[in-house]
């Protein structure tokens, strides 16, 4: 082993340039792959790590009503209670997220946080580590609440939570709760809210789920220790629900249209399209997986070349061994040594990159990874020795393989013939395949990012500033108040409330055309007032806008008055059967569930697209409504370069504007900027990917260049010598490496089309697959690679024919 | 005179040592001479040899070539000089592996960018000179080492240069395939063509029209052979 250490270091000492192009392109493959499995690992491991995570189950529903079906996560809070009394000893419970304004015993300068209402057994399914209390009492008080370390230690600093007091004010509604338990740290890739965790309350209108059975409003989860149990419990639920529904009118439809499903907690990341509610998506991962992958391969190919080429300069040295009586098993080990420890050097210096490219990297995404050294190091391990044993196989036999007479007889080194020249162009070419394939898969990835971040939402989405994006219950009734002081600051041009609106809880209705409810379908019905279009600036197409002066136009809660004439988006009319907004208006259509109420349409307006920019705009009706929401999104529209002056206007008054909130209201831009980060950061990862890719390439490719230069000398001087100009011998050079990589752009181009294609799919609004993009790519690799080819071998074309001749 | 070396000097240093290759040589050679230069090894025949064809370049003096001081030209005009004026023959053929013998005597004319009816012409002509026709498409390695001289030699008249210079042309090479390469040499002579020959064999030099002897990178002896 020593002499193996010592010969290597021989080999470093000799070889150079090789040694370090092979350990920089092996230990840049390797961090790639260690980095992209890291982030691979975290997103596909969510839930997992909850004990007995394999037995916990998520209960679904897929609700068909009139023809449409929707999905809800969410179900009824009075499910379980039923289906618990039917199955003894059931281990389940609801969780019930809400936004609250947290505070230190009885402060009323609190923060809004995400708190959790569950069920005392929330600690039995979700089996999390306590630091202080334990999960068996922590809930069992109806004013208890348990924290994660992280907010206690924001809440509380370096002193002991526990028997603290914490007023929690949601809803008009304030309790204060003594902190019964501090949860250990656990990881962060999990859906489940655990960072305030708080008993149901037992007054309903407490909670913040009515107690109705058409209310889909409580995360429901139960364990089934046993793959059996999952029918029995299945149909039992069902059975509960069919037989709760059936005694009370008009529910007939939706106790039949219901189905219940139970899915895995570890299958609840992603939905049936792949896709996760934060933006990301199982095929992201899948491909940034494969590009670790073949970024290994990549830097395997790379070695392969690079120690093949090397391999032809120790044809000498490789002759004499054999003149001195080495067998060529020997040789192969010894070779196959080396490999191993040059794969292990660069195994070091990959995992130093990865530590510095996962903070990078987390930064970059929001993805909080970390390296975690009980998982890598085994696989780093895995890797080093794949690398030195696959990538190490074929120069150690060639290498072996040298008949030493014709070796040592001759006088220049040997190339393989055309066999050997072939394979290397075939290995470089391999490289450019993965690296012109990822690229063209950066430029489309990052251009669909942009694309989302900036196409046109159907609102004037500049100097909007919404207040909260959360539902002000609170400010519900202050809200006509609220909007005449933002309207009255300079600088406001327009101000409004509305709720089903931006808040993720819309209200769903169904509609139908006239005489058509089988036609029905499912449409978002938003609440707004007066000033909603001006403020959000939504262009009307055809006919008027809601007014409060026309009765027909206004719904009143208190006066339990419907609003008989509605505004529609375009996509709703389209639904409808309108062939384009101007014919809708004037005619009717009907409620899904009664086909006697007729609303008349009003106006139609653009539609609204989502603000992560994925979906196509869903059919939207909107109602006119008095100051009662039931929860209100305040907006406010600013001249264009008022905002600074508005922002700290809105300071001033936020303590008797907003009182009890925190001042922290959001430009809609911004919140743009957010819905689409996930995009943007997955198109840098990819940029990365692509980065590394052209990398290592490129490193094959100098090595390549520097061997082919040795290689190629004598014959530089034989065409010097026979007329060839500088320009010539480069161009000469040049067409010899760019012949690979234009051809692997021939690969590549279908590769990536399909990739870049089924990416595309998961998207309602995406850019054009145009030929910019492959046709970019290639011109980038052709022009990385004559630089690189340029740099290494210029040296060479402009060398003295005698001295080239020499070389041999 | 078509040639003429004033005062050439040769230096090579490396890091500590400086070594004088050629030393203050004073050299005419007129067109359509056969000049066979030579002298034991090291003496500096084959550092002239480059010199006089421009693949070297001298550390001092001038190389006038018809009216021209080569020693004032960049290297582009040196290719375009070589291109146009000059064919080389070595002692190890030096064809290009990868190519055809056809493809080598080519390249030649590729680099003259002559149209490539008239290459064709002119390397069929070059190769039925040396009578090497049958082995056009044939590699290098597929060849004998007289058969890639002979292939070597249509490659150095294919352009129909004013001056050959053949460093040791059968030095690789048996009696008879010698005898040959000499023969075709002789016969370029008898057609007007300038040979400059190093060679190691005093018969072979014998068959020059002038002999030129060298030493310590000297010209020490300049005699006309009897025809």
């Amino acid at each position: 082993m020593p002499s193996l250490f010592s010969d290597f270091w021989r080999l470093v000492t000799r070889y150079r340039l090789y040694t370090a192009l092979n350990v920089i392109g092996l230990a840049l493959g390797i961090a790639t792959f260690l980095t992209l499995a890291l982030v691979a690992r975290y997103e596909l491991g969510w839930e997992r790590w909850y004990p007995g995570a394999s037995s916990i189950y998520q209960l679904q529903a897929d609700i068909r009503l009139n023809g449409s079906t929707m999905h809800a996560e969410s179900l009824t809070p009075l499910l379980l209670p039923g289906v618990k009394a039917r199955i003894p000893g059931l281990v389940a419970a609801r969780l019930e997220a809400a936004k609250a304004n947290v505070a230190i015993d009885g402060s009323h300068t609190g923060q809004e946080e995400v708190v959790t209402f569950a069920d005392p057994s929330f600690f039995d399914v979700f089996r999390l580590g306590f630091q202080n209390g334990d999960g068996d009492t922590a809930l069992r008080g109806t004013s208890n609440i348990v924290l994660s370390d992280s907010m206690a230690r924001k809440y509380f600093g370096g002193t002991s939570a526990m028997g603290k007091i914490l007023t929690v004010r949601r809803e008009g509604h304030t309790r204060n709760y003594v902190v019964t338990g501090v949860l250990a740290p656990h990881p962060s890739n999990t859906k489940i809210q655990s960072e305030f965790v708080l008993p149901l309350p037992e007054v309903a209108a407490e909670r913040p789920c009515a107690e109705q059975w058409g209310y889909f409003c409580a995360e429901t989860y139960v364990v089934l220790p046993h793959p059996g149990d999952v029918s029995s419990f299945s149909s039992t639920a069902h059975d509960v629900f069919t037989t709760s529904l059936s005694g009370q009118k008009g529910t007939g439809n939706f106790a039949s249209g219901t189905k219940l499903i139970l899915d895995p907690l570890q299958a609840t990341r992603f939905d049936r399209e792949g896709r996760a509610a934060d933006g990301s998506s199982r095929g992201a991962i899948v491909a940034l997986a494969i590009i670790g992958g073949l970024a290994v391969l990549a830097a395997a190919l790379n070695y392969v070349n690079l120690a093949t080429a090397q391999a032809l300069g120790r044809a000498r040295e490789i002759a004499v061994r054999k003149v001195l009586g080495a067998s060529r098993g020997r040789l192969i080990m010894r070779f196959l040594g080396e490999a191993q420890v040059l794969a292990f050097f660069a195994g070091l210096l990959g995992l130093a990159l990865t530590e510095l490219a996962v903070p990078f990297m987390a930064s970059l995404s929001g993805w909080p990874v970390e390296i975690d050294y009980r998982w890598s190091l085994p696989v780093l391990f895995g890797v080093v020795l794949f690398l030195g044993g696959a990538a190490g196989a074929y120069p150690a036999f060639l290498l072996s393989s040298f008949a030493p007479a014709p070796v040592l007889a001759a006088s220049r080194m040997p190339a393989q013939g055309r066999f050997g020249s072939r394979l290397r162009m075939v290995l470089v070419g391999s490289q450019f395949v993965f690296a012109t394939t990822v690229g063209i898969c950066t430029l489309v990835v990052n251009a669909q990012a942009l694309h989302l971040r900036d196409i046109s939402r159907g609102m004037n989405v500049r100097d909007l500033l919404l207040l909260s994006t959360d539902r002000h219950d609170e400010t519900d009734n202050r809200a006509p108040e609220i909007l005449d002081r933002l309207r009255a600051m300079p600088g406001v041009e327009a101000a409004s409330a509305s709720a089903g609106w931006l808040d993720g809880a819309h209200e769903v209705r169904t509609i139908a055309p006239v005489g058509k409810s089988d036609a029905s379908f499912i449409v978002t019905a938003s609440s707004v007032d007066g000033g909603f279009f001006q403020t959000y600036g939504i262009p009307l197409l055809a006919g008027r806008l809601p007014d409060f002066r026309r009765g027909e136009d206004v719904e009143r809660s208190e006066r339990h008055q419907i609003a008989r004439n509605i505004v529609i988006n375009l996509t709703a009319a389209h639904r409808l059967g309108f062939r384009d907004a101007r014919s809708a208006v004037g005619q009717t259509f009907s409620s899904g569930n009664q086909p006697e109420d007729l609303k008349t349409i009003i106006g139609v307006v653009a539609d609204v697209t989502d603000i992560n920019g994925h979906f196509a705009p869903s059919p939207t009706v909107y109602i006119l409504h008095d100051s009662r929401f039931g929860g209100v999104v305040i907006a406010m529209r600013t001249a264009h370069g008022a905002l600074p002056g508005v922002l700290s206007q809105l300071r001033t008054e936020w303590p008797t504007l907003m009182q009890g909130f925190p001042f922290a209201p959001i430009a809609m831009t911004s919140m743009i900027d957010e819905a689409t980060r996930e995009d943007v950061a997955r198109g840098k990862l990819f940029a990365i990917g692509a980065g590394v890719a052209i990398a290592i390439a490129c490193l094959g490719l100098y090595g390549l260049a520097a061997f082919n230069a040795e290689r190629r000398m004598h014959e530089v001087g034989i065409r010097k010598t026979l007329g060839a100009t500088t320009g010539q011998i480069m161009r000469l050079m040049l067409a010899q490496f760019l012949r690979p990589v234009l051809y692997a752009s021939l690969i590549a181009w279908p590769l990536a089309w399909v990739f870049a294609r089924t990416w595309l799919a998961g998207f309602e609004n995406r850019i054009a697959l145009t030929p910019l993009y492959f046709v970019l790519t290639t011109l980038l690799a052709a022009a990385l690679c004559a630089l690189t080819v340029f740099g290494r071998t210029i040296g060479l074309a402009r060398a003295e024919p005698s001295r080239a001749l020499r070389a041999e | 005179m078509l040639i003429e070396l004033n005062h050439i000097q040769r230096l090579y240093r490396s890091d500590e040592v400086e070594t004088t290759a050629l030393h203050d040589i004073e050299l005419g050679i007129g067109s359509g001479e056969f000049v066979a230069i030579m002298g034991p090894s090291g003496c500096g025949k084959s550092t002239l040899l480059n010199i006089l064809g421009t693949i070297d370049r001298p550390t001092h003096g001038a190389y006038i070539f018809g009216e021209q001081d080569l020693t004032k030209l960049n290297e582009a005009a040196l290719a375009a000089f070589r291109r146009e004026n000059l064919g080389y023959v070595f002692q190890s053929f030096n064809l290009i592996d990868e190519l055809t013998i056809e493809e080598n005597i080519e390249l030649a004319l590729i680099y003259r960018n002559m149209p490539k009816s008239e290459r064709r012409e002119r390397v069929a002509q070059a190769m039925d000179r040396v009578s090497i026709g049958h082995r056009a498409r044939h590699y290098p390695s597929q060849l004998s080492g007289g058969q890639q001289q002979r292939a070597a030699i249509a490659r150095a008249i294919v352009g129909q240069p004013r001056l050959i210079l053949a460093d040791e042309p059968t030095g690789n090479l048996d009696t008879e395939n010698g005898a040959q390469v000499m023969d075709i040499l002789q016969g370029l002579n008898d057609e007007g063509a300038t040979i400059i020959m190093v060679t190691h064999s005093p018969s072979h030099a014998d068959l020059a029209k002038r002999r030129v002897d060298m030493l310590d990178g000297q010209i020490v002896v300049s005699v006309r052979n009897a025809i």
